[in-house]
């Protein structure tokens, strides 16, 4: 078994001190924390304001690009559209099985923010030795961009 | 360098060149930005970067090269970076530069060897055959089976009594009344019969097993981060008073938000330490925050929320089209026989009709309630939560709209076809048994596996191998 220091990462709320002692402890990986916008509703929508941590690493035009995008994809991934009714009749009719041999809507909406955000990354965000990371990893709840050190900045950024 | 030249006007700053100028960078955020006006450069720092002056010398040496020498230069370290994404297992996946891991790297050229990093305890490796998968450290009261496909809740007798009750009553229907039916009547009643019983029995298998859009907790980085604004936001906003600023260790306990024009506060759920979206709420059987929870149905089996609404209300309509379609085709077996002979005869020569129809006699009145006001609630796109608590009601909260409210066929349709959300808790994703994340599971495409590690602390839950 492993270390077991007594920290309980949102498991519990007693040990707050620990949370930051286990910080130092570890490496200070830093990231950059984009809430969920639910002005328009409860679609998946991440708040456009440009962050001020990001300044003089990513031009506004840039982030704009990039949280437009991605709020545009979330956007499509949760219209309801031929598409969707198509899954659900289908999948009635079929008792379900036809879900085991089909990806649907919204599963091909996320592999096409992954590509997008593989994109941007390479393109512009490695660059400033950030990365922006998938938002299913943290549960949609919010988007993460992540600091990266000097070993992990990848050759081509230099 | 090789893509210089397309961004010639601007280059993006390094991070450690800011923190070498302004070491509290990371700090200070909005205080440090404001001192810089938007109607100026943006990056003004770049007259003083020497870096800079150096690439001067590099266009040359670089200008000698051929844009083809170039580019295969590109694609050669972009095939490498790939390759290493694609790695073979846990271990060599966590030597590509792409990983954030702050475990030891095995690299399979230079052995292992630590990372030049400030960790100070490395995280213990886990070699190919300790892959363990996510679902061993969800932690809700939830039960996982086929190695994290299928999820249900902790207590499922009741759960076992509803499947029994459906198989009993319909194997005694297509033993012995079917058959007289097909003969009889027509084959068309219990074909009909068989379509029903299989939706209603498709139906109650997806609400049962599948994830009713369960939240996954928050990680300490997200909550210290929550904290850390929190404090700084109010120490912005009392540098001025006398006040005291509190313990840094704290959030507020709402947020106040505007959903379609309308407020709304949005808790704090202390057990899944988030600020839970709007119509989303705690099961307290389950242990965990459900997207749009609904309820919590016994007979189901598990949390009825966003993810699976729409199997349970097909299967609370196929249910009650079943019932009844029993009712009538067992009815009407006794009756056809009753006519030829004495009602007690044709009751002894077919007792499990009597069967048949006193359970669904029973059952027939309470499922097509339920099944009306499940249908009324997707008709006015309320939840039962919020129904019962009264949220939108005109009698408790005149003023308060339901803001989801679009109307009746849009509801529907917004409800019933709407798009699947998939599992945000990823059962199936691949860990490196610290409760941290190092795969998501794209047993659909591999290749866009992700081989990052958001390892900022130790988790307290124990990998064992009895689970």
């Amino acid at each position: 078994s492993m270390a077991d220091d007594g920290n309980a990462p949102g498991g519990t709320n007693n040990s707050n001190s620990n949370r930051e002692s286990s910080a130092v402890g570890s490496v200070k990986r830093k990231s950059l924390f984009i809430s969920r916008d639910y002005s328009k509703g409860l679609g998946v929508r991440f708040d456009r304001t440009y962050p001020p941590q990001l300044y003089g690493l990513i031009s506004e035009d840039e982030w704009w690009k990039t949280i437009d995008k991605i709020n545009d994809i979330f956007e499509d991934a949760e219209k309801v559209c031929a598409a969707t009714v198509a899954e659900t009749v289908f999948g009635c009719l079929t008792c379900y099985v036809f879900r085991c041999f089909t990806r649907s809507h919204y599963e091909k909406k996320l592999f096409e923010l992954n590509e997008f955000l593989d994109e941007r990354n390479m393109e512009v965000f490695s660059f400033a030795s950030l990365r922006v990371m998938d938002p299913m990893h943290r549960g949609l709840r919010v988007l993460e961009i992540m600091y990266l050190s000097e070993e992990e900045t990848p050759e081509y950024a230099v | 360098f090789q893509m210089l030249p397309s961004r010639i006007g601007w280059r993006p700053k390094r991070r450690k060149e800011l923190r070498e100028i302004f070491p509290d960078i990371e700090n200070s955020s909005s205080l440090l930005c404001d001192s810089f006006s938007p109607s100026e450069d943006l990056y003004p720092l770049q007259s003083i970067d020497s870096t800079y002056q150096n690439t001067e010398d590099s266009f040359s040496s670089i200008s000698s090269r051929s844009v083809e020498e170039l580019l295969e230069e590109d694609k050669s370290i972009i095939r490498k970076e790939k390759g290493r994404k694609e790695g073979k297992g846990v271990a060599f996946a966590m030597a590509s530069l792409d990983t954030l891991s702050t475990t030891n790297i095995i690299d399979p050229e230079k052995g292992i060897h630590q990372p030049n990093t400030q960790s100070a305890e490395p995280l213990p490796i886990f070699s190919q055959s300790q892959k363990v998968r996510k679902w061993r450290f969800h932690k809700g009261n939830n039960r996982f089976f086929c190695d994290g496909r299928i999820m249900v809740a902790k207590q499922n007798g009741v759960f076992l009594l509803t499947l029994f009750l459906l198989t009993l009553t319909l194997t005694l229907y297509f033993v012995f009344d079917a058959p007289y039916l097909w003969e009889h009547i027509s084959p068309a009643l219990p074909l009909l019969e068989a379509f029903i019983a299989l939706s209603t029995i498709g139906n109650l298998l997806m609400t049962t097993f599948s994830d009713p859009g369960i939240l996954p907790r928050a990680k300490s980085d997200e909550i210290a981060d929550e904290e850390r604004r929190y404090y700084e936001k109010l120490a912005s906003e009392t540098a001025d008073s006398e006040t005291a600023i509190p313990t840094r260790n704290t959030v507020p306990r709402t947020v106040q938000i505007t959903v379609n024009g309308s407020r709304m506060r949005l808790k704090r759920c202390q057990t899944c330490q988030l600020y839970r979206p709007p119509r989303s709420s705690h099961c307290s059987v389950c242990d965990n925050c459900i997207l749009n929870f609904d309820h919590h149905c016994p007979w189901v089996g598990n949390c009825v929320g966003a993810g699976n609404y729409r199997f349970f209300y097909f299967f609370l309509v196929s249910l009650a089209f079943l019932v009844a379609s029993t009712l009538s085709g067992s009815a009407l077996h006794i009756i056809l026989l009753s006519q030829s002979s004495q009602l007690v005869d044709a009751i002894k020569r077919s007792p499990s009709s009597v069967a048949v129809i006193l359970i669904s006699f029973i059952t027939f009145f309470s499922i097509s309630c339920l099944s009306a006001f499940h249908s009324y609630l997707v008709a006015k796109n309320l939840t039962t939560n919020e129904d019962i608590k009264g949220t939108y009601s005109s009698k408790r909260h005149p003023s308060q709209k339901n803001p989801f409210n679009e109307g009746i066929v849009s509801n529907c349709i917004s409800r019933l076809c709407g798009p699947q959300i998939p599992s945000l808790i990823d059962r199936r994703g691949l860990s490196i048994g610290v409760d941290e994340t190092l795969t998501r599971d794209r047993s659909i495409d591999p290749s866009t596996v992700s081989t990052t590690a958001t390892a900022s602390s130790f988790s307290s839950v124990r990998y064992t191998n009895n689970v």
